[in-house]
């Protein structure tokens, strides 16, 4: 079963919650990026 | 190569109820998917009960940046793959709560979320799983709307979906519509 709310809001606590969730994904993604699988990955591709 | 998407290699770090999920697409671009204890991402979650105890909330994404338009970006394994990873994730346990966050970042929410809503559709004849998603309209005071779009995917009984509804619901209200307007 699927269910949906939709709320249409002009709340700054509503934008400062999206804001967090993004600036949580950036460091996600800065954390990532120094990550040693992405090479490993690349190499046994390359020696494939 | 598996028929019908990428194999990925896991990595679990339980001292951070985290574990990653990493592959490499046949024209080199390496992704990555986390999921992380709902508390842990986002400490909002902390009050919440059932989602504090069995939230995770899920991400992936590309580890380099590429132009949006290229063709690497549509690749037809990509989703394949990820449904898998959801599956593989969901399957290690009796009850999850699986949050996945749409954002505005490239314009691409909507589509993203269209893509969850398609998984959820194509698998439910695998694994019960119960959806639920809030679908976020935020007027800014340019009177421009950001719309973005939280959801989940439960697998538990039904009395406990119940509950990770109410939960759901009590966190829309007192995190998002509580509070003072933006004008």
């Amino acid at each position: 079963m699927e269910k949906k709310i939709v709320i249409t809001t002009t709340n700054k606590k509503a934008l400062a919650l999206l804001d967090k969730l993004h600036e949580k994904k950036q460091e996600i993604k800065k954390q990532m990026q120094n990550s040693p699988i992405a090479a490993k990955l690349r190499t046994n591709k390359t020696s494939r | 190569m598996n028929a019908g998407f990428y194999p990925f290699e896991i990595i679990n770090i339980p001292e951070e109820r985290r574990t990653e999920y990493w592959f490499i697409t046949n024209s080199g671009v390496v992704y990555y998917a986390y999921i992380i204890g709902a508390p842990e991402y986002l400490d909002e979650f902390e009050s919440f009960e059932y989602l504090n105890k069995y939230g995770y909330v899920f991400g992936f994404s590309p580890q380099e940046d590429f132009e949006k338009d290229d063709k690497q970006y549509h690749d037809p394994l990509i989703r394949p793959t990820i449904c898998h990873i959801i599956l593989d994730f969901m399957r290690r346990f009796e009850k999850v709560v699986l949050i996945y966050h749409c954002d505005a970042a490239d314009g691409k929410q909507r589509q993203r979320n269209i893509a969850f809503s398609q998984w959820f559709n194509a698998h439910q004849g695998i694994q019960p799983i119960h959806k639920n998603k809030l679908q976020l309209e935020v007027q800014l005071i340019d009177g421009t709307i950001r719309k973005e779009y939280l959801g989940y995917f439960a697998s538990c009984s039904d009395t406990e979906i119940e509950m990770a509804d109410r939960e759901f619901k009590q966190f829309a209200r007192e995190k998002i519509t509580a509070g003072k307007q933006i004008a």
